[in-house]
């Protein structure tokens, strides 16, 4: 429970403190501007919120836990479902922390961090556009919805046509990109798509709208250095003015060997996250075309690091199965079998591994005993963190506000819980 | 530019979106194509000389699932060669990672790009081997076709 001081569960002693002058509201957690399975109870004084207390945990799963029970590569298929919106680049952050505490970070190929960003920038592409769609839903924006998920489909049919699944992507893998590669012509389609992506709707009936703006412009407004004592990471902290990115801060992957810009608000109200998201989706389509066209010049070189610890032999190696009996090679059976059985064993040891997720810093942290299985995992979500602002923005607003607010925090409630 | 230019070019946008052409597919009548790599339901490669089982019951699916999903009960023949007599996958519980299809040494699981899977019955979800074969080799036919109405 995130607030300024606790309050019972469930609200009914609220409700006895209440006066006629002030009421409480339960918002959530069946609300549709709620984004998810939020609950907030609401003191109000008329329409004035005097105080917001954000009630999670409607969506734990214990991903977490259930990551401490499993292999190391079992991991990998729950982090899709923390922030749903963008798999790829959740993906992407457990990989980087199992690699960094197996201690391979040098032994990846060029070509599949190339991959890794594609897969990542467009996973952020994904998340702002289900973002800008409720969000816009949310202030009564009807149509916006329904365009960005227009565009938000081509994404997934790009997700589609490398992984093979729409939403729950699970396609990297420790060492690499995996068994399968990049599909025939689908850095192609990506491309087509970094072209033609445009943000002229959502300009055209947002941007320059003057309902859109009289509903956000000076509202929830946070100070840079209020948003760096909450913790804010992501647009958040950027729409108040900090020039804060880990790509650029502490580039992983191939971040530094990319040119683009980190778009930074001013005023720090929902108008200024707004507009850095848009323009991150413009930064992102940018950071795709360089990838891409760097991903064309690695073609036909590995996707997998040479590391017969981590990474399983080639299917073909192992597999050759004829009516007479397995033909395939004896030593690749036995790697196969070794890996898929027991993993890997990173060495005694704990590491954090952070990446600018589309909704911040998104972290994995992991505790190792130098057994197949993580001894800890935690995973440091953004959404959560950068919820726990929500009292502090919504106190003295309107309650139509709260539902700017809340959108403009984009939160994931697959996240905030896990 | 005063107050409302915004609101109305935003309006008119609108309206011209209205005329560009839909993207929507009419399913079921045209269901969207899927991509080649699309991870339906995991499927059974059937033997191509014995027309049999091509699983040879190692396990590694077992292990390599994180969710339970696959139960193997093998037994020894006298001459100690291990038979699959059983082979059980519990659709209700596939998160569709394909780990299994990976983790595969034999290549008897199979990608299929078989997507009607619903059922208003949770234990019909329990499959055989027969019913991955078969789903295998007509992926686009309905899982539980006597449900399927046109």
């Amino acid at each position: 429970m995130i607030g300024n001081e606790p309050v019972a569960a469930g609200g009914e002693g609220q409700m006895a403190e209440a006066t006629e002058r002030e009421m409480v509201l339960n918002l959530g957690p069946q609300h549709p501007s709620t984004h998810g399975v939020l609950r907030v109870l609401t003191e109000l004084s008329g329409e004035t919120i005097t105080r917001a207390t954000p009630d999670i945990g409607y969506l734990h799963r214990g991903v977490e836990k259930l990551i401490e029970s499993k292999l190391y590569y079992h991991g990998m298929t729950y982090t899709d479902r923390t922030d749903y919106t963008s798999a790829p680049a959740n993906n992407v952050g457990y990989i980087l922390a199992v690699e960094k505490l197996l201690g391979i970070e040098d032994q990846i190929p060029e070509r599949a961090h190339y991959l890794r960003m594609i897969a990542a920038e467009l996973g952020r592409i994904s998340g702002h556009l289900v973002w800008i769609g409720t969000h816009g839903l949310d202030l009564g924006a009807m149509s916006m919805f329904l365009y960005a998920f227009r565009e938000r489909e081509k994404v997934s049919g790009l997700y589609e046509e490398i992984t093979g699944a729409r939403l729950t992507t699970n396609f990297f893998r420790v060492g690499g990109a995996g068994r399968h590669d990049d599909p025939p012509g689908w850095l192609d389609h990506v491309e087509e798509f970094a072209d033609s992506f445009t943000l002229d709707d959502f300009n055209t009936i947002l941007t320059e709208n003057e309902l859109w703006k009289v509903r956000t412009q000076g509202v929830a407004v946070i100070s840079a250095e209020d948003a760096i004592s909450y913790g804010l990471t992501g647009p958040c902290l950027r729409g108040s003015g900090v020039n804060w990115d880990l790509r650029k801060a502490r580039p992983y992957c191939r971040y530094d060997q990319v040119d683009f810009e980190v778009p930074v608000g001013e005023d720090g109200d929902v108008y200024s996250r707004f507009i850095v998201r848009l323009n991150e989706l413009y930064q992102s389509t940018y950071i795709i075309k360089q990838c891409v066209a760097r991903a064309r010049e690695l073609q036909g070189e590995p996707a997998n690091a040479a590391n017969a610890n981590v990474v399983p032999p080639e299917i073909e190696r192992v597999s050759g199965w004829e009516p007479s009996g397995v033909t395939g090679d004896m030593e690749a059976m036995i790697n196969h079998f070794k890996i898929w059985i027991e993993g890997y064993s990173p060495p005694e040891g704990a590491c954090y591994m952070a990446i600018e997720s589309p909704k911040g810093e998104l972290a994995y942290y992991f505790v190792s005993d130098g057994t197949g299985i993580p001894y800890r995992c935690h995973i440091r979500s953004p959404s959560f963190v950068n919820l726990g602002a929500l009292p502090y923005l919504v106190e003295g607003n309107m309650l139509a506000d709260m539902v700017a607010t809340i959108g403009s925090i984009d939160i994931v409630l697959g996240e905030v819980d896990r | 530019m005063g107050f409302g230019t915004g609101i109305i070019s935003g309006l008119i946008r609108v309206l011209s979106i209205g005329f560009r052409k839909p993207i929507t597919y009419m399913y079921p009548e045209s269901p969207r194509p899927v991509a080649e790599r699309f991870r339906g339901m995991v499927g059974m490669r059937r033997d191509e000389v014995t027309g049999q089982l091509s699983c040879v019951g190692c396990g590694l699916c077992e292990t390599a699932c994180p969710n339970d999903v696959i139960r193997i009960d093998t037994s020894e023949t006298d001459e100690g060669t291990r038979w699959v007599e059983r082979y059980q996958f519990d659709l209700g519980r596939c998160i569709f990672c394909y780990l299994c299809v990976e983790a595969c040494p034999v290549d008897a699981l199979q990608m299929t790009r078989a997507y009607h899977l619903s059922t208003p019955n949770r234990a019909d979800l329990i499959l055989t081997a027969d019913d991955m074969m078969r789903m295998t080799e007509n992926p686009d036919q309905p899982l539980f076709e006597h449900l399927w109405r046109d």
